[in-house]
């Protein structure tokens, strides 16, 4: 369904210029220095095709070039009509044995020169002339060569504007091979993504763009070693795609990973590059990656206001569910795919397909689950306020100490669990936990990310701020512990090591081993308060404490119930600083 | 199909039905194949006198993906040479070794979990008489054996080897289903038409007669269509010889 479906939106990306989608047969290069001939052949010069970007530096241009980039490894594979210093002009590379320049310019020219009667393009001459006089040697003439680095080079005619490669003849000539079936005879066999009979590729174009990757691309359908090949069948042949149907699904992926639109289709997601579309242009595809990638905070961010407008429209349908998809929208194919690198292929982490009305759905049903009372509602000095609805990365972030750390599988099974409504993975859950642990913090982010395990996963109805009616023994705890807490900051002011400190993780895994001896520590505490408070805070420990019904502190607690415990800490403390109706808060 | 055919409810915690595209870094289709089918049936049954051909697969459980990541090898053992496995055949002193540690590749897979289906499936007798021009035995008495025995193996538990999901780690429970109407229905979350796209048929395999070497292997897609969790698999484009 994955190269179906990308085969299919080869088509829609075709039709849009905004895309910049490459014809059959040409793919865009980096071309960075151009060779310009007389008409009889004769060398003009060697240019500088790069052309500054606005800071100053030189930019290689994008041109369509016939033919795709070359595959790597030691092969002799010269281009037509553009290609590398050592094709073009014999370059000897430092680090290659003698001769290998000189192999390489030989066999274009060979190539150059055996077309030369069947194109019969007056450009394409000059070039040949050019390639029969021209000397290695000469290239020391030309220093502009040593600076404009690694990009290719294509060739000119003095006084006109197109490149050889551009010219009509060529262009016409080039096409016609392609309808030929390319310069392959392979036996027409059975595509698998068409089921149409085709002569299939031999190998399928490399997928630039996914993080971590490497930077020439990597393949997304290869067999590069022994173990891969079945049936005696070799290379691309194992999986028979047709060389069109490889040729549009590669160009298609290109372009949301790297094409001039990837801004809206790629996302990040941990160590997984995420790209999504919809079968048609759609608003929602527009704004998703916004969405996805700054959650609410996305909205501050912006600096369109038609666009903010339409991004906060979008946010408040996802929370209160419905009611944002325009007309004839709702059921468009959506599809979200999730890569990752691995060594020099790209693996499929997750793949999913649903439409526009289905994905709004289970957005909401996700905030849903998610939702939390904020700690920080207004941004303060430089940290931003809380999110209403976080992004994936920062629920991600929340799970490890660096972002390194992340446990590689969990993105793209929480962006799954999103995606398809189903259960969040457990890890999520563990790893929060344990960063609680590690650092005794428990935030906005982490006890929303601990509801919301809870919620989906076990069904446990856990509300969006602090209910002083429930009586679950560890959510009471979690707020006795909270009690406690504020009791002793009250009591000494800011201290380095309070309760939280000491005794968090153990009085949430063992509470009968810690609550007796910090409620003891807690009247010495309570004693410094003065009239008022000391009686409101004595009524609220015996309210807490009087939900325990007397069972005493279980001896432990398990890691949902801690996760309940981290709730319900959160929750009161959160209430401490929150200014209560018609009264001064604390 | 009628009397000569079988149901058979095969479930499991994982599968991995490769697609051919994704193989290497492994993604599974998103149900069973029929040659998937196939293979377990010949696991728990299979003589060289009868085919399998799987009519329909019912789907029974909602379509959940998983990721894991495995450690593999990047090569094969030769099968020629000195060391290779036709001279060790030969010779019990040589070892075919490979270098795990040395060879090792982590590949990711994106494979199927918590699956259940069932296959409704009857058996084909090559029969070698007509092929020589004589008459076929009835149907009944030639199929019926088989099938007597697939279904005295399946009812006890029996198989030649561990029935398995795509992988072999990932083992299959089954269980025949000798009344109609026990049939379990598909879930809920599979009703309506779904296109799962062009999905592997089976191998055709060209061998020479003579020396059973096998000349070439062509595989064939056929596109299948979910209607409420059941695919009708069509008859084999190729012919099956005995």
């Amino acid at each position: 369904m994955i190269l179906q479906a990308l085969n299919e939106l080869y088509d829609r990306l075709a039709g849009d210029a905004a895309y910049e989608i490459a014809p059959p047969g040409f793919s865009p290069q980096k071309i960075s220095f151009r060779i310009v001939l007389e008409a009889d052949g004769t060398l003009h010069d060697i240019q500088d095709a790069r052309t500054p970007d606005e800071r100053g530096r030189p930019q290689n241009t994008v041109m369509l070039v016939p033919g795709e980039a070359k595959p790597s490894g030691s092969g002799i594979n010269p281009g037509l009509l553009w290609d590398n210093q050592t094709y073009l002009l014999g370059r000897q590379p430092e680090d290659k044995p003698a001769g290998f320049g000189e192999k390489r310019f030989e066999a274009l020219r060979q190539r150059h020169l055996e077309l030369e009667k069947t194109i019969e393009d007056p450009g394409f001459s000059a070039v040949c002339r050019f390639l029969e006089q021209w000397d290695p040697v000469r290239i020391a003439e030309y220093p502009r060569l040593n600076e404009v680095g690694t990009g290719f080079g294509i060739f000119g005619i003095r006084g006109e504007k197109r490149a050889v490669h551009e010219s009509k003849k060529v262009q016409e000539w080039w096409r016609g091979t392609l309808e030929k079936g390319g310069e392959g005879d392979q036996e027409a066999e059975q595509c698998l993504v068409t089921g149409s009979m085709s002569s299939p590729a031999r190998l399928h174009p490399k997928i630039k763009g996914v993080t971590g990757s490497q930077a020439a691309g990597a393949s997304l359908v290869s067999f590069n070693a022994a173990a891969y090949e079945s049936y005696g069948k070799t290379q691309s042949f194992n999986a028979p795609v047709s060389g069109e149907v490889a040729f549009q699904y590669g160009t298609a992926l290109n372009s949301l990973l790297t094409g001039p639109q990837a801004k809206k289709h790629r996302l990040r997601i941990g160590d997984t590059t995420a790209v999504f579309w919809t079968e048609k242009r759609t608003l929602l595809e527009d704004l998703l990656a916004d969405v996805f990638s700054g959650g609410s905070q996305a909205v501050e961010e912006t600096q369109d206001a038609t666009r903010r407008d339409q991004m906060r429209h979008l946010l408040e349908a996802v929370r209160s569910g419905g009611g944002y998809v325009e007309q004839g929208e709702s059921e468009t194919p959506f599809f979200i795919l999730g890569l990752a690198p691995n060594a020099a292929r790209v693996s499929i982490r997750f793949f999913h397909r649903s439409t526009t009305a289905d994905l709004l759905e289970k957005l909401h049903e996700h905030h849903r689950c998610i939702e939390m009372v904020r700690q920080f509602t207004e941004p303060i000095g430089k940290r931003f306020a809380d999110p209403a609805f976080p992004a994936i990365w920062q629920i991600l972030r929340e799970t490890a100490r660096v972002a390194d750390e992340i446990p590689p599988l969990l993105g793209g099974a929480l962006t799954r669990a999103i995606v398809e409504g189903t259960s969040y993975p457990e890890g999520l859950f563990s790893a929060v936990i344990r960063r609680i642990h590690a650092d005794r913090t428990i935030n906005y982010l982490r006890s929303a990310t601990l509801k919301a395990v809870l919620v989906r996963n076990h069904q446990i109805d856990i509300p969006v701020m602090l209910d002083p009616e429930n009586t679950d023994p560890p959510y009471r705890l979690g707020r006795l512990f909270a009690v406690l807490e504020k009791t002793q900051e009250d009591a000494l002011g800011p201290i380095n090591a309070g309760i939280r400190e000491k005794f968090y993780s153990s009085a949430s895994a063992t509470p009968a081993s810690v609550f007796p001896r910090i409620l003891r520590t807690y009247q010495h505490h309570l004693a410094k308060l003065n009239g008022g408070a000391k009686l409101n805070r004595e009524r609220l420990i015996q309210d807490v404490l009087a939900g325990l019904d007397g069972r005493g502190f279980p001896n432990q607690l398990s890691l949902k119930n801690q996760g309940i415990f981290a709730i319900g800490y959160y929750h009161q403390r959160k209430d401490f600083f929150t200014k209560k109706e018609g009264n001064k808060g604390d | 199909m009628g009397k000569f055919g079988i149901f058979l409810k095969v479930s499991g915690d994982y599968a991995l039905f490769s697609r051919p595209e994704m193989k290497v870094e492994r993604v599974s289709y998103d149900v069973m194949t029929p040659s998937a089918a196939r293979g377990i049936l010949e696991a728990i049954y299979w003589k060289p006198q009868i085919r399998w051909t799987i009519d329909e697969i019912h789907v029974l459980n909602p379509i959940r993906f998983t990721n894991i990541r495995r450690n593999e090898i990047a090569s094969k053992i030769s099968v020629k040479g000195a060391s290779g496995v036709n001279a060790a055949m030969k010779n019990p002193e040589i070892r075919p070794t490979l270098d795990v540690a040395g060879d090792r590749q982590q590949r990711a897979s994106l494979l199927l979990k918590d699956v259940a289906y069932l296959i409704r499936a009857h058996i084909r007798v090559l029969d070698p008489r007509v092929e020589k021009g004589g008459a076929p035995s009835p149907e009944n008495e030639a199929v019926g054996k088989h099938l007597d025995m697939f279904k005295r193996r399946a009812r006890k538990g029996q198989a030649f080897h561990q029935p398995y999901f795509g992988c072999r780690e990932f083992p299959v429970r089954f269980e025949l289903i000798e009344d109609e109407s026990d049939i379990p229905p598909p879930d809920v979350s599979l009703m309506g038409p779904k296109d799962l796209g062009f999905m592997l048929h089976d191998i055709e395999f060209d061998a020479d007669r003579s020396t059973n070497r096998v000349r070439s292997t062509t595989p064939h897609f056929f596109r299948p269509v979910m209607t409420d969790g059941v695919i009708h698999v069509p008859e084999l484009p190729f012919a099956i010889r005995p």
